[in-house]
């Protein structure tokens, strides 16, 4: 007697176990995956948000430095003054008024940091093309992967809920028995 | 956002270099150290140098020409002659066509310029500066103190360089040489450091004899010269001597100076 109720009291816990892993994983299916693709969502906005403040901060470094190399070449280009190292001399784009020669310091002139700006520019957006690119590749990876594991839990749970059932067919109808079974006892006195 | 910075950084070096690689004609570290030379018997260019932080006048040998050890030239700054005391220093080897004045203090700026012919490789593009016959840029930088007169800049390529004398290495050049150049200072860019370095002072050009033919037998090449006559020509070959040699005597001289 004390035998079957210690047996009963384990399949009671087993199936409560069961129950209970079976409630978080139907959770987990149908509500984290929804909180996870919201997540996913959000750090894609975040990435996004950041790349192109990122950009921004770089084009405006960037804009700053040529501005200020190019404040720089217009300061030498004053006439008078000391004698400047490393400065090429060169008559001035304009040919009129005075023809005298100018200290040029730094080799760039502004055509060419124009050139170079627009260049780096260029560069950018095939650097930013390629970012983007392959941040879709591992979203896109991302959401294989979901999607895998997404059918996997589905499998499990397809599996899990005969077994539950099993399980608590299998307490439930023992109980049954026993109740039908003193109940012909009692009829038979 | 890191990968952007990393491709866009080099592209933006690399726009710089290859914008500085564009300009790579001599700058004032090489112009304003350039000077007109008189001496007594003589005209030509000189340029100055920094050997331990002194600044020494160098020029050719052959325009010292009975100068001795000391005397006065004559060097044209701010637009006029000015005479200034020097004294001589000579390489060891008198065939070597060089020399030093130490005036006894900076004449021109102390801009960064290595005396040196290391790095310099055959075939490069170098460049010689000089007054040929006196003339230099008549329009110079406006209101420059202390300033003589841009040098003339003529350019050609190493064509060879004899160092069979290590006590008299030449240069020479594939140029078009005039008078004038003589002393005035060879010149070419040395990517290593980024910057332009003497390689050596000129000597002259060499001479070719072309004879002196009747105006029938001018294309004949095997026309002798009419009455053994023959009139010299610039062969475009332009010829140097390497600034070590009197790096190398400046610094000889200085501690037997300090010896006495």
């Amino acid at each position: 007697m004390q035998k079957r109720s210690l047996e009963q009291a384990w399949k009671v816990t087993f199936a409560a176990v069961a129950l209970i892993a079976t409630a978080m994983a139907l959770y987990v299916q149908l509500f984290e995956r929804r909180s996870r693709q919201e997540e996913d969502r959000l750090a894609a906005a975040r990435l996004e948000d950041a790349l192109a403040e990122s950009r921004v901060r770089l084009k405006a470094e960037i804009v700053a430095q040529l501005r200020a190399e190019l404040a720089a070449e217009a300061s030498t280009k004053k006439p008078g003054g000391l004698p400047l190292p490393n400065a090429v001399l060169r008559r001035g784009e304009s040919g009129t008024g005075s023809s005298a020669l100018q200290q040029i310091v730094g080799p760039l002139d502004s055509l060419q940091l124009r050139e170079s700006l627009d260049a780096l520019s260029r560069e950018m957006e095939q650097s930013d093309r390629a970012l983007r690119r392959d941040l879709e590749d591992l979203r896109a990876e991302v959401r294989r992967d979901l999607d895998v594991s997404g059918k996997v839990m589905s499998l499990l749970l397809v599996a899990l809920i005969p077994l539950v059932a099993n399980l608590l067919f299998s307490i439930w109808q023992p109980r049954r028995w026993r109740r039908d079974k003193e109940g012909t006892e009692r009829e038979t006195l | 956002m890191g990968a952007v910075r990393k491709r866009a950084l080099p592209a933006l070096l690399l726009f710089l270099v290859g914008a500085a690689a564009r300009a790579q004609v001599p700058t004032s570290n090489v112009l304003y150290r350039v000077l007109r030379l008189k001496t007594a018997t003589s005209t030509g260019s000189a340029f100055t140098i920094e050997v331990d932080e002194k600044q020494y006048l160098i020029t050719a040998r052959h325009l010292l020409k009975g100068f001795g050890s000391e005397g006065e030239v004559e060097l044209w700054i701010e637009g006029r002659w000015t005479k200034r005391k020097a004294r001589a220093i000579y390489p060891s080897k008198e065939i070597v066509d060089i020399a030093a004045l130490d005036l006894g203090g900076p004449v021109t700026v102390t801009f960064p310029l290595e005396p040196s012919s290391g790095g310099m490789t055959l075939g490069q593009q170098v460049y010689f500066l000089g007054y040929p016959y006196g003339l230099g840029t008549s329009t110079s930088v406006a209101d420059l103190p202390g300033f003589g007169e841009i040098p003339f800049l003529k350019s050609g390529i190493v064509s060879a360089l004899d160092d069979r004398d290590p006590e008299a290495n030449l240069l020479y050049l594939d140029g078009q040489d005039n008078p004038g150049f003589s002393g005035g200072p060879i010149v070419f860019w040395h990517s290593g450091s980024a910057s332009f370095r003497v390689a050596g002072v000129v000597r002259g050009y060499q001479n070719e004899a072309l004879p002196v033919l009747k105006k029938k037998k001018l294309d004949d090449p095997e026309a002798t010269a009419y009455n053994d006559l023959y009139t010299r020509a610039n062969s475009g070959i332009v010829i140097g001597y390497d600034i070590r040699h009197i790096v190398e005597a400046i610094r000889a001289n200085r501690p037997i100076k300090a010896r006495r």
